[in-house]
């Protein structure tokens, strides 16, 4: 059971104006647990889609979907909602923290939905929020931090469910060049204490710090 | 997420956008306190009504005038003593009767004139409309033969010329040419149901305010009657009608009535007017319910990234709907206590007009449960907006 994504023959299309575009065709792919693949593409190419797709937050139209044993195909509303919050850690390019909370409530907010009780959230988010460096900023909110320590309070966020995937979104996009390589380093040393990042980007050098590069073309992978 | 950690979301929430919530809970602290003064307006009618009617008897009857735009006063039969001598032989189910005119005549007490309202009456009108001497004498069966110049006061009459009643008592009045002996004092009553208020009046034996020219031509002759019982008033109606039917010229001027139809009246109205009264309220409540909804709908739409976000954290669509149909309900309790608060300030104010309020805390509970509802009802719409967002769609909202 080393297999945490699994896409077989994934299509996806969407109907714009009474035309059918077909963003994801027949998409393959494997990812093995401590894998670090980047996905390449120019705007336009898919990866949002299959950023979403790969997210449970959409829905493939025809093909088979495997997220760390659960066939995502079949799974209802509800169970998505689960899925998306026990075996995904979202990394966003625009960080979507939510701006009235502390970075605390901010981290803890994943082990609530869980209905994990305050004090039991507390203590594992308070972990995280030292491991990416933030502990002196605990109780400040989002915008009185800079764009990066923003990112890793969102990353710190993403690993409180200690999910079975990470799912990065141009998570260096919004950052200057110094800044994105901190980040990358985290990346880095997450991927070395054994955590499977996918990250979803347009810049050859950002994708270049993974293992594997896949590149997504008119919704082709390869 | 339990459902604490959801009610802390809400609190943050809440006080993160003080001013919006305030402005929001407005139409409900409006309509609350409309709610509680309406209600207290419509018992305070009612109860005033309860206590103009509590000792006035049911059996009581009653053979007015049916005033017309063009009644001529001069050529219209009057009731008198003749009259009432004869409906009561011919009629079994009454009691008694009496026969009473109004009219409005200069006074002189202790040297200052002014103008009151004088009562004839003859024998039998204190049983019947519950006027009790409190001092002195009531007119004697002598007082009405002889038409003696005597006169029982009003309560508030005899208070204000004399500080205290009994002081009345053996003083005197000057109506027109003559002086008049104050032999007694009413009770005090604070009502005017009988077509005069006892507390403002000059009471005279009906003889002596015909003999001394008190009546003018609009003093028409009224009868005030009682009978056996409540179940006979429509026989008893039934016969004083035929008495008067060949009596008079022309009875149809005279409509009969008995009190019981006029408490039902009276209540009818009052209920009418708090029904009224209430569906102003709900219309109030309906716009405030209107505007938290508006309010709300403006509030998911810039929180849709935001639901966007716990959406792709997981949260459920049951606890994004809670959120906000508890957040309403937040303002709906808000804005219902603050409305209960303020009209504690604002009843007391009421006592200021002429509309009488009863306070309840029915009143606030009802004004309570309804702040509560509308928010729930007019919450739940945007609520459910929310939680039916697709989480991707929301999250690249801008």
């Amino acid at each position: 059971m080393n297999e945490i994504v699994s896409l077989r023959n994934i299509d996806k299309s969407y109907t714009i104006a009474n035309e059918k575009l077909q963003v994801l065709k027949h998409i393959n792919l494997t990812i093995t647990k401590g894998d670090y693949i980047a996905i390449l593409g120019a705007s336009g190419s898919g990866k949002s889609t299959l950023m979403n797709v790969i997210g449970c937050m959409d829905t493939a139209d025809a093909g088979e979907y495997c997220l760390d044993g659960v066939d995502v195909g079949s799974c209802s509303e509800h169970e998505l909602s689960v899925l998306r919050n026990e075996k995904i850690g979202f990394i966003f390019q625009k960080y979507h923290l939510i701006p009235q909370y502390t970075i605390l409530q901010n981290v803890i907010l994943p082990l609530l939905i869980q209905r994990k009780s305050r004090l039991d959230a507390t203590s594992i988010a308070e972990e995280y929020i030292k491991m990416v460096g933030l502990w002196e900023r605990i109780s400040h909110k989002p915008n009185e931090l800079s764009g990066g320590q923003q990112q890793r309070m969102a990353i710190a966020r993403a690993l409180v469910t200690t999910p079975a995937l990470l799912l990065a979104d141009e998570p260096t996009g919004a950052l200057d060049s110094q800044t994105g390589k901190e980040i990358l380093s985290l990346f880095q040393k997450l991927n070395d204490m054994g955590n499977t990042i996918i990250m979803i980007t347009h810049d050859t050098k950002v994708a270049e710090h993974s293992k594997r590069i896949f590149h997504l073309n008119d919704g082709v992978l390869n | 997420m339990r459902l604490i950690e959801i009610l802390r979301m809400i609190g943050i929430n809440l006080v993160q956008n003080k001013s919006k919530v305030l402005l929001t809970s407005l139409g409900i602290i409006i309509g609350t306190l409309t709610i509680i003064l309406v209600i207290a307006i419509g018992q305070g009618g009612e109860e005033q009504i309860a206590a103009q009617f509590s000792n006035m008897s049911a059996e009581t009857i009653y053979i007015n005038m049916s005033y017309s735009p063009n009644l001529n006063y001069e050529t219209v039969s009057h009731l008198n003593e003749e009259h009432l001598k004869q409906i009561k032989e011919e009629n079994s189910y009454l009691r008694m009767i009496y026969l009473r005119a109004i009219s409005y005549k200069m006074v002189t007490i202790k040297g200052d004139k002014k103008n009151f309202t004088i009562v004839g009456v003859t024998e039998g009108y204190s049983e019947i409309s519950n006027l009790l001497i409190t001092q002195g004498n009531d007119f004697s069966e002598e007082d009405m033969l002889d038409a003696k110049r005597v006169v029982v006061l009003g309560y508030n009459i005899a208070s204000e010329a004399f500080f205290e009643p009994e002081n009345a008592i053996g003083e005197f009045i000057r109506i027109g040419d003559y002086q008049y002996e104050i032999i007694g004092v009413l009770e005090k009553k604070s009502e005017g149901l009988q077509g005069f208020s006892p507390d403002e009046s000059i009471i005279i034996p009906f003889s002596t305010a015909e003999n001394n020219d008190l009546f003018d031509k609009y003093a028409i002759p009224q009868a005030v009657g009682l009978v056996i019982s409540t179940k006979e008033i429509k026989q008893a109606i039934n016969r004083i009608q035929s008495t008067l039917d060949y009596m008079l010229e022309d009875s149809s001027m005279y409509v009969i009535e008995d009190a019981g139809g006029r408490i039902d009246a009276a209540t009818a109205s009052a209920r009418m007017m708090k029904m009224l009264l209430i569906s102003i309220a709900t219309i109030v409540f309906v716009v405030g319910g209107i505007g938290i909804m508006n309010v709300l709908f403006v509030s998911v739409k810039e929180r849709t990234k935001e639901i966007g976000v716990l959406k792709a954290l997981g949260t459920s669509k049951r606890d994004i709907l809670l959120q906000f149909l508890l957040e309403s309900v937040g303002i709906g309790v808000f804005g219902g206590i603050v409305g209960v608060a303020m009209s504690y300030v604002a009843l007391p104010f009421m006592k200021y007009t002429d509309i009488p309020v009863a306070a309840s805390i029915n009143g606030q509970i009802v004004a309570l449960i309804f702040a509560v509802t509308t928010a729930g009802l007019f919450g739940f719409y945007p609520a459910y907006k929310a939680s039916e967002l697709k989480p991707i769609d929301a999250l690249n909202y801008e």
